[in-house]
């Protein structure tokens, strides 16, 4: 049935026929407006140096990103990398898995005299700290204490595995506790919110005895 | 090289005698086009439609797949989706040019005899209209009504495939 309804529809259609003086007529009004135009042409890549130079430095940023993964803490690249992370992390909101890559670093570096242990511990703090201040923003810090005991318990580990690598695990070690202590600390200045829930507790019953 | 190609590269450089050979080969079909889908203004369109490709013929490449006639209906495609979208009210008009030949009497009855199947092909929405215009009574291939409807080749053949069942429920209605 389609067939044949399409073959009435297109007879119809191809009946549609211009006048051959309604074709001619058009053209010669076409022709002066072509006089008057020209083709466009397309600029070959190099003639774009806008979209070059921006391709160039979208090559350039992903090849230092790329590299900056593998740097260790005192290589050029390695800002790059914390910078990267602190991006990621702020995107994501993870900021523990900053301190397992810090921590990894630290490993590392105490294993390996060559690696920038002080870099390493300094950047490690700086995470730490980092995730304590969102921890507490988040009201997470019963979670961030908890890995600072795995972290701790890590550090403790490699010490024991590996003796000659105690001065940075030592130093790894003491800022864990420290931050783990301030987390510790807030948690007993600002114990969560039941003398407040007391307080409000307190004061409706005195109103609720006024009223009546 | 066939001849089009051949045509296209001279008008490329600015021949406009090559790009009147264009003209000629594809004036009829694009102003049919345009006259179906947009009678009032069919001829303004179709002559925009030429501008149009003239100007930006250097995108045109048949090495990157472009197919000529898709290039140009799908210019002329979008100067009536234009034009329908500034005259919201504009359906599909009779024909006034159609059969000036025949007498009155049998342009009367031609007209009852195809109002229904108008009828039936105007309900469509625009873009199912077209492919069916493009791929039935154009017989383009699927990739060139694909190309000048903005559509990927599959996706087209299942729009395609609902409205020949769509325009086969309006008929029967």
């Amino acid at each position: 049935m389609n067939g044949q309804i399409l073959e009435k529809l297109k007879k119809e259609y191809l009946s549609i026929v211009p006048a051959e003086n309604q074709v001619i007529r058009s053209w010669n009004e076409l022709q002066l407006k072509l006089a008057q135009e020209r083709i466009r042409p397309i600029p070959h890549f190099s003639q774009r140096p806008a979209l070059a130079f921006v391709s160039i430095l979208i090559v350039i940023t992903a090849f230092i990103l790329i590299g900056s993964r593998f740097s260790k803490p005192d290589d050029a690249l390695y800002p790059v990398k914390i910078a990267s992370d602190k991006i990621v992390a702020g995107v994501t909101g993870n900021y523990e898995a900053n301190i397992e890559k810090r921590a990894q670093e630290v490993i590392n570096s105490a294993t390996d005299p060559e690696d920038g242990i002080d870099e390493a511990t300094r950047k490690y703090l700086e995470s730490l700290e980092e995730a304590r201040e969102k921890a507490q923003e988040m009201g997470k810090s019963q979670e961030f204490k908890t890995i600072l005991d795995q972290q701790e318990e890590r550090f403790r580990q490699v010490q024991e595995e590996n003796p000659s690598s105690q001065r940075g695990l030592e130093e790894a070690i003491n800022n864990t506790q420290k931050v783990k202590g301030e987390v510790q600390g807030q948690k007993d200045e600002n114990p969560p919110n039941n003398n407040q829930n007391q307080n409000r507790n307190n004061n409706q019953g005195q109103q609720k005895g006024k009223n009546k | 090289m066939n001849d089009l190609t051949q045509l296209i590269s001279k008008a490329k450089k600015g021949d406009r005698d090559a790009f009147g050979q264009i003209y000629n080969l594809f004036y009829r079909r694009i102003y049919r086009y345009c006259k179906f889908n947009c009678a009032e203004e069919a001829q303004d369109i179709c002559q925009e439609t030429f501008l149009r490709a003239y100007k930006s013929l250097g995108k045109f490449s048949e090495k990157r797949g472009g197919s000529f006639q898709a290039y140009l209906f799908a210019i002329a495609r979008n100067l009536i989706i234009d034009y329908r979208r500034k005259k919201k009210d504009v359906l599909l008009k009779e024909y006034q040019d159609i059969g000036e030949e025949d007498d009155l009497d049998e342009r009367i009855d031609k007209k009852r005899e195809n109002q229904k199947l108008k009828e039936a092909i105007a309900k469509l929405a625009e873009t199912d209209r077209q492919i069916v215009v493009l791929r039935y009574f154009e017989e383009m291939t699927t990739y060139e009504v694909a190309k000048a409807v903005g559509m990927r080749e599959g996706a087209l053949r299942v729009r395609l495939h609902r409205t020949l069942k769509k325009l086969k429920e309006i008929i029967g209605a």
